[in-house]
C-alpha cells in the first residue's frame, strides 16, 4: 500500500434524506474527509445491486448506502429494499473475496449532518485498516481526464458523475478499457472478421426454409424477431444491420432452432460471434437485472481478489490438491444467486453442499478451490468476450494449480463453458462432466430411498441442446423412486426458462416460463426437477409473481436435481425446506 | 451351361426385373436372386406412380410374371448372396436359400393354410406398411410373384416350440407345407453380376419434433401409400387413427430426413414433391372436398411431365403448396388434430395450420445390412452407403469390382423411369462385360497356343 493511498468511497444518498443530512454537513461547514464521491438517487430502494458492484468492479474501496430512517422513507417502504439487497449483497461481497465491511448502510436524517460527516470519517478509517480494494481500476485510457486524488472516487478513473448518467443506467460491457475506447473511434464493421463468422457458423448453408423462425419460441412471441431474417441479412453482407439491432440481444441461445435445422446452421454459435462484433463496435447490447451479475463476474477477474467458497462444505469430504484420478467439483455461482435473488423463493444455494454430499455418497472426495471464481459463461454470451477471457485466464490457472485432470460441474452452464471454451479461449483442456454423469454412473451407491413421486425434468438447453446430456438425470431420478413424466416439449425440444446469460428478460421470458410451467403442471407431477440453477431462478420467478393464468394451471414445485436427489438419499433434513405458509402452521412442530 | 452365357441379378424390383427381362431377350440365362418371398420390390407396393399416376402394380404386375415365367430366367426367391468368387466373365457365387417351408412347385397360392394358421392376423405385415396383419404362414401381397405361402420361422409355434396342432398342414389339400425344409447352399457360376437391391425408407422417428410414433394421426409417406391403395390394409380408405374419420385436411411434410445434416442424409430424396403431389391428387381424387397442404422447401420437378405435373396438382386438384418447413407440429389431445407451425415466406409471421392428418415424406436411405452384402460383392459403397459408382459420370453402372454393375436405387434415390432405364441400360452393360471377358479369353487361349 502506497502511503499516500486514500479510499476512494461512492455514497449513493436519497433525495430526501441522506443527501440532503449530507447537504447539511456542508452548509454546516462540517469537516469530514474528501474520499466520498455521492450520487443522489430519489429513495434508497432504488438502489439497485447493479450500482454497488459496478463501483466495486470500476475499483472503488467502499460504497455508503444512505437512506431515510426506518419509518421514515418518503415512498413508505423503498429503504427497508434497500435493507433487504444491501444485507443480501453483503453475503455476495463475504464469499466473493471483498468483505462485507466495505459495504455500509446508514441511515441518515436531512437534519443529521453531523452523522454523515461522522458516517464518513469512520467508514474512512474502516478502510484504511482494510486497505485497498483487491479490483483494480481499469486502466485509463487516453484522454480521459482525471481529478486529483481525494476528489477522484476512482483511482485514475472517471468521475462518478459520468458514472451515474452514463454507465450505472446502462447494461453494458467495460467502457473504461482502453482497448475498447481505442476501438470506440473506428467504430466500422469488421467485414472480415464477419465473412469469417458467417462462414464457420454455417450460415451459407442455409436454405431460408424458415424452420428456424417457426421453431423459435422468441419469434413465435414476438414477431419482429427471425433467425431466418436475420441469416438472410448475414448472407447479403448486412453486418452492421445485424450487429447494431438490439434485436440481436433477443437470441436465448437456447439452440432449438439449431437442434431442428436441417443444414447445420449454428445460429446461437452466430449470435455469439456477432455479439462480441457488436460490443467492439460499442454497441452496449442488453442486459437483465442491469448488468448486476455480469459485474459480479467482471470484478472476479482481478487477481489479487480471494473469494472464499469454503463454508458450503463444512463438514464434508474435500481436499485441495488433486490425486491422479481425483476429481475437482466447480460450484459455480450457486450461493451468490441465492443471495441476489433472496426475495424470490428461490433455492439454489444448496446446490454444492448437496453436489459435494452426493459425491462423498457416491465414494468420490472432490478437490474444491476456496477461491473458486465464476466460470464467466454469461459475459462470453453476452459478447463481453475479452472480459471472459481474462476471467478464464485467472480460473484456468488456478484450476491448473489443484493439479486435476477432471473437473465435475454441478451447473450446466460451467460444464458447457470448461468443456468447450476454456480450452479455445484459457487453453485449459481437461475431461469435464456434469454432476448427473458422475452420479448416474453408480446411482445404487447413493443410497437413495423411493420418493414414489411423479416429478417432470426440465432439460436445461446447456445441459441438453449443447452437450448431449439428456437421460442421467431422469436415471437418477428413477433411481430416487420418482416416476418421470414427460412435458409436451421434452429433451432436444424442451422449451427454454426464457432467459439465458442474464441477457433479456422480459415479456417474452415471462410467457415462455408460464407456458413451461403449464407444461410441467399438465404432466400431473408434483415437482419439476431441474438441472440448471438459472432454470429454478427463471421459473421461481415466474411462478412467484403474477400470473396470467390461474395458479393451479402452473402449480408445481420447483427443485434442483441435486437438493431432490440429497433428500432421496437422505441427505438434507426436511426443515431446510421451507413448506408454504398453510402447510407450515399445521406443522407439528417436529422442526 | 457356361458361365459366358450366364448373369445373376440381384434384387426383384422394377429395375432389376428390366435388366433380367432384356438380358432374356438377348438370350442370356438369368439367375435372379431376390432376398424377399417375393419379386416386385417397393413399386409392388405403391398405389400410383407419377408422372402418369398409373396403376404402380397394374404395371408392373405383368412384368413380375413375364420375369417369373421367362423360361431364360430362374427366379430364386428367399435368398441371399454369401459371396463372389472369381472374376468378370467368370464369376462363382454362393447363394444362400432359406427354408420357406412350403413347396414352391406344389403350392398354388390358394390361401388355405394362411386362413387357418393359429396365428392369423396376429403380426404386422410390413408390405402393409406395418398397417396391416398377417400368420405366421402368410403371403406377402396378393399379386405376389412367386404365389406361393411363406412360414416365418420367427413365428409359427411349429417352427420355434413345436407347439402347433398344425392346422395349415391339414388345411392344404396339396400337401406344400414341409416343416423339415433346411437352408441351402448353391453355388451358380455367371459371367457378370447385376446388384439392383433398391433401398428403404427413413424412419422419422428422431425427427422429433414432427411427432412421428408419438401423434396418433402421423404417418410416413409409404404407410400412406398402403391406406390409399385398394390393396391395402384399408382397402383404399384413408381413415384417421383415432376415430376412424377421413380425413378432410391434409399437411404434407417435404424433406422429412432429407437434405438433413443432422441426420447425415444431405442428399435429396428426389421423389417426394413428386409423390407428395400425387398422394394429394389420389386424395382429392377419393373424397373430392379433401384440402392439402404441402410444405416444401424447394420445389424440383426436374424429369419430363413433372413440372406441368406440380402445376396440374396446384391448377386442377386445388393443392397448396406452402415454401417452408414447419419448425414443429403440435398435437391438439382432443381431437388429435395436428398444428403445424411454420413461417409465412409471404409476410414472415409465424402461422399455425390446423390439419386432421399428416403424412411425412421421408428420405430414402441405404436398406439395413447393405454393408454385409457390399463386402460379400466386394465392391464399395459410397459415404452414404449407397454402392458407389467407378465413374459417377462416365461408368455410372460399373461398380468398383470389374463385372459387378450397380443399377436402380441401390445407388442412390431415383423414381420408377430412372431404375427402369438403369435396368436396362445395365442388361446391355452385363452383355458388354461378357463379350468383352470371352473375347479377352479366347485372345489370351491363342497367344497361349503360339507360345506353346
Amino acid at each position: 500500500m502506497s502511503k499516500d493511498w486514500e479510499p476512494s468511497i461512492l455514497g449513493i444518498c436519497c433525495n430526501w434524506c441522506a443527501y440532503a443530512g449530507a447537504d447539511m454537513a456542508g452548509v454546516s461547514r462540517m469537516q469530514y474527509p474528501p474520499n466520498v464521491e455521492i450520487i443522489r438517487v430519489m429513495c434508497s430502494g432504488r438502489i439497485d445491486p447493479a450500482f454497488i458492484l459496478r463501483a466495486f468492479r470500476l475499483g472503488a474501496d467502499g460504497v455508503l448506502v444512505a437512506g431515510c430512517h426506518e419509518a421514515d422513507c418518503h415512498y413508505v417502504s423503498g429503504n427497508q429494499s434497500a435493507r433487504r439487497r444491501v444485507e443480501a449483497l453483503a453475503d455476495v461481497l463475504d464469499t466473493v473475496g471483498l468483505g462485507r465491511d466495505r459495504l455500509r448502510l446508514r441511515w441518515i436524517s436531512a437534519n443529521e449532518g453531523a452523522l454523515f460527516a461522522e458516517g464518513i470519517r469512520d467508514f474512512v478509517e474502516t478502510l484504511k485498516k482494510l486497505g485497498p480494494s483487491p479490483i483494480e481500476a481499469p486502466k485509463l485510457a487516453k484522454g480521459v481526464t482525471t481529478r486529483t486524488q481525494g476528489g477522484d472516487v476512482f483511482a485514475g478513473g472517471r468521475s462518478t458523475r459520468n458514472l451515474s448518467r452514463g454507465e450505472l443506467h446502462e447494461g453494458g460491457g467495460s467502457p473504461l478499457r482502453e482497448s475498447e475506447l481505442a476501438s470506440e473511434s473506428d467504430p466500422s464493421v469488421n467485414q472480415v472478421d464477419f465473412q469469417a463468422l458467417v462462414a464457420e457458423t454455417g450460415v451459407l448453408n442455409c436454405l431460408e426454409c424458415g424452420k428456424c423462425t417457426a421453431s423459435c419460441p422468441v419469434a413465435r412471441r414476438d414477431e419482429t424477431f427471425s433467425p431466418r431474417r436475420t441469416i438472410e441479412k448475414a448472407l447479403e453482407g448486412l453486418a452492421e444491420d445485424i450487429e447494431t439491432d438490439r434485436l440481436l440481444w433477443s437470441c436465448l441461445t437456447c439452440r432449438t432452432c439449431e437442434q431442428r435445422c436441417p443444414s447445420g446452421v449454428s445460429y446461437s454459435e452466430f449470435v455469439r460471434g456477432a455479439r462480441a462484433e457488436a460490443k467492439r463496435l460499442g454497441q452496449q447490447g442488453r442486459t437483465s437485472h442491469s448488468g448486476a451479475n455480469h459485474d459480479l463476474m467482471r470484478l472476479q477477474a482481478a487477481p489479487k481478489l480471494k473469494p472464499n467458497r469454503m463454508a458450503a462444505y463444512e463438514g464434508l469430504k474435500v481436499k485441495e490438491k488433486a490425486g491422479k484420478d481425483d476429481w475437482l467439483y466447480f460450484a459455480g455461482c450457486a450461493p451468490y444467486y441465492q443471495a441476489l435473488y433472496s426475495e424470490l423463493p428461490v433455492q439454489v444455494g444448496n446446490i454444492p453442499r448437496d453436489s459435494v454430499a452426493l459425491l462423498n455418497r457416491a465414494g468420490i472426495v472432490p478437490v474444491v478451490m476456496a477461491a473458486e471464481r465464476c466460470c464467466g459463461h454469461d459475459l462470453l454470451w453476452n459478447g463481453d468476450v475479452e472480459d471472459f477471457a481474462a476471467l478464464a485466464r485467472v480460473s484456468a490457472e488456478a484450476i491448473k494449480a489443484t493439479g486435476a485432470r477432471k473437473i465435475v460441474t454441478s451447473c450446466p452452464e460451467c460444464y458447457r463453458t470448461l468443456a468447450v471454451d476454456f480450452k479455445e479461449h484459457a487453453g485449459l483442456d481437461l475431461e469435464v462432466k456434469h454432476i448427473s454423469e458422475v452420479l448416474a454412473a453408480d446411482a445404487g451407491a447413493l443410497g437413495l430411498s423411493g420418493t414414489g413421486e411423479v416429478v417432470t425434468v426440465q432439460d436445461a438447453c446447456r445441459l441438453g441442446r449443447q452437450m448431449g446430456v439428456y437421460d442421467p438425470p431422469r436415471e437418477l431420478l428413477a433411481a430416487a423412486g420418482a416416476q418421470v413424466a414427460e412435458m409436451a416439449h421434452t429433451r432436444g425440444d424442451a422449451l427454454c426458462c426464457g432467459v439465458s446469460a442474464w441477457v433479456s428478460c422480459g415479456q417474452c421470458s415471462k410467457s415462455m416460463q408460464v407456458a413451461r410451467l403449464k407444461e410441467a403442471a399438465a404432466t400431473g407431477a408434483s415437482t419439476l426437477v431441474t438441472p440448471c440453477l438459472k432454470c429454478s431462478i427463471h421459473l421461481t420467478c415466474a411462478s412467484s409473481g403474477e400470473l396470467p393464468v390461474p395458479r393451479q394451471e402452473v402449480d408445481v414445485k420447483i427443485m434442483d436435481l441435486t437438493a431432490y436427489l440429497a433428500r432421496a438419499a437422505g441427505l438434507t433434513v426436511a426443515a431446510e425446506e421451507p413448506e408454504p405458509a398453510m402447510a407450515a402452521a399445521s406443522d407439528k412442530g417436529d422442526a | 451351361m457356361s458361365a459366358a452365357n450366364e448373369v445373376m441379378v440381384i434384387g426383384g424390383g422394377v429395375c432389376g426385373i428390366q435388366a433380367a427381362l432384356d438380358l432374356a431377350d438377348k438370350g442370356f440365362q438369368v439367375r435372379m436372386i431376390e432376398r424377399e418371398p417375393t419379386i416386385g420390390g417397393r413399386m409392388a407396393i405403391l398405389d400410383k406412380v407419377f408422372p402418369t399416376n398409373d396403376c404402380s402394380i397394374c404395371i408392373l404386375a405383368p412384368k413380375m410374371i413375364m420375369c417369373y415365367n421367362n423360361p431364360n430366367i430362374d427366379v430364386v426367391t428367399w435368398a441371399e448372396v454369401q459371396k463372389v468368387e472369381g472374376k468378370a466373365g467368370d464369376f462363382t457365387v454362393t447363394v444362400l436359400k432359406k427354408p420357406r417351408y412350403v413347396k414352391e412347385e406344389e403350392c398354388t397360392g390358394c390361401g388355405d393354410c394362411i386362413e387357418v394358421c393359429t396365428l392369423k392376423d396376429e403380426f404386422p405385415n410390413k408390405w402393409n406398411a406395418n398397417l396391416g396383419m398377417r400368420g405366421a404362414v402368410f403371403m406377402p401381397f396378393l399379386q405376389a410373384v412367386p404365389r406361393v405361402a411363406i412360414v416365418d420361422d420367427e413365428k409359427c409355434l411349429t417352427l420355434t416350440k413345436q407347439k402347433c396342432k398344425m392346422p395349415c398342414v391339414r388345411a392344404c389339400k396339396r400337401k406344400a407345407l414341409d416343416f423339415k425344409m433346411k437352408p441351402e447352399t448353391v453355388k451358380y457360376n455367371v459371367g457378370a453380376v447385376i446388384v439392383a437391391t433398391g433401398l428403404d425408407d427413413y424412419d422419422p422417428s428422431e425427427i422429433t419434433e414432427y411427432g412421428y410414433g408419438r401423434f396418433t394421426n402421423v404417418v410416413r409417406a409409404m404407410e400412406y401409400e398402403r391406406l390409399i391403395n385398394a390393396s391395402g390394409p384399408t382397402g383404399g380408405h384413408v381413415h384417421r387413427f383415432n376415430d376412424h374419420e377421413r380425413p378432410k385436411r391434409m399437411g404434407f411434410i417435404q424433406c422429412v430426413g432429407a437434405r438433413d445434416l443432422r441426420v447425415d442424409h444431405p442428399y435429396c430424396c428426389s421423389v417426394c414433391c413428386m409423390y407428395a403431389t400425387k398422394d394429394a391428387m389420389l386424395a382429392r381424387e377419393h373424397y373430392p372436398d379433401i384440402e392439402s397442404f404441402i410444405f416444401y422447401t424447394d420445389l424440383r420437378a426436374f424429369g419430363k411431365g413433372m413440372d406441368e405435373y406440380i402445376r396440374r396438382g396446384r391448377e386442377e386438384y386445388g393443392i397448396k403448396y406452402i415454401r417452408g418447413k414447419p419448425g414443429e407440429v403440435t398435437e391438439d389431445p382432443e381431437t388429435k388434430n395436428l398444428f403445424l407451425w411454420y413461417e409465412d415466406a409471404t409476410d414472415g409471421g409465424i402461422k399455425s395450420l390446423e390439419v386432421d392428418f399428416l403424412v411425412l415424406a421421408t428420405a430414402f436411405i441405404p436398406f439395413e445390412g447393405v454393408e454385409n452384402l457390399a463386402a460379400s460383392l466386394g465392391i464399395e459403397l459410397d459415404e452414404y452407403k449407397f454402392m458407389k459408382s467407378r465413374d459417377p459420370l462416365l461408368q455410372p453402372l460399373d461398380s468398383t469390382r470389374e463385372g459387378i454393375l450397380v443399377a436402380g436405387t441401390c445407388q442412390g434415390p431415383m423414381d420408377v423411369t430412372d431404375s427402369v432405364e438403369q435396368g436396362g441400360a445395365a442388361a446391355n452393360r452385363a452383355a458388354e462385360i461378357i463379350a468383352q471377358a470371352c473375347g479377352a479369353a479366347k485372345t489370351s487361349k491363342k497367344s497361349a497356343t503360339r507360345s506353346a
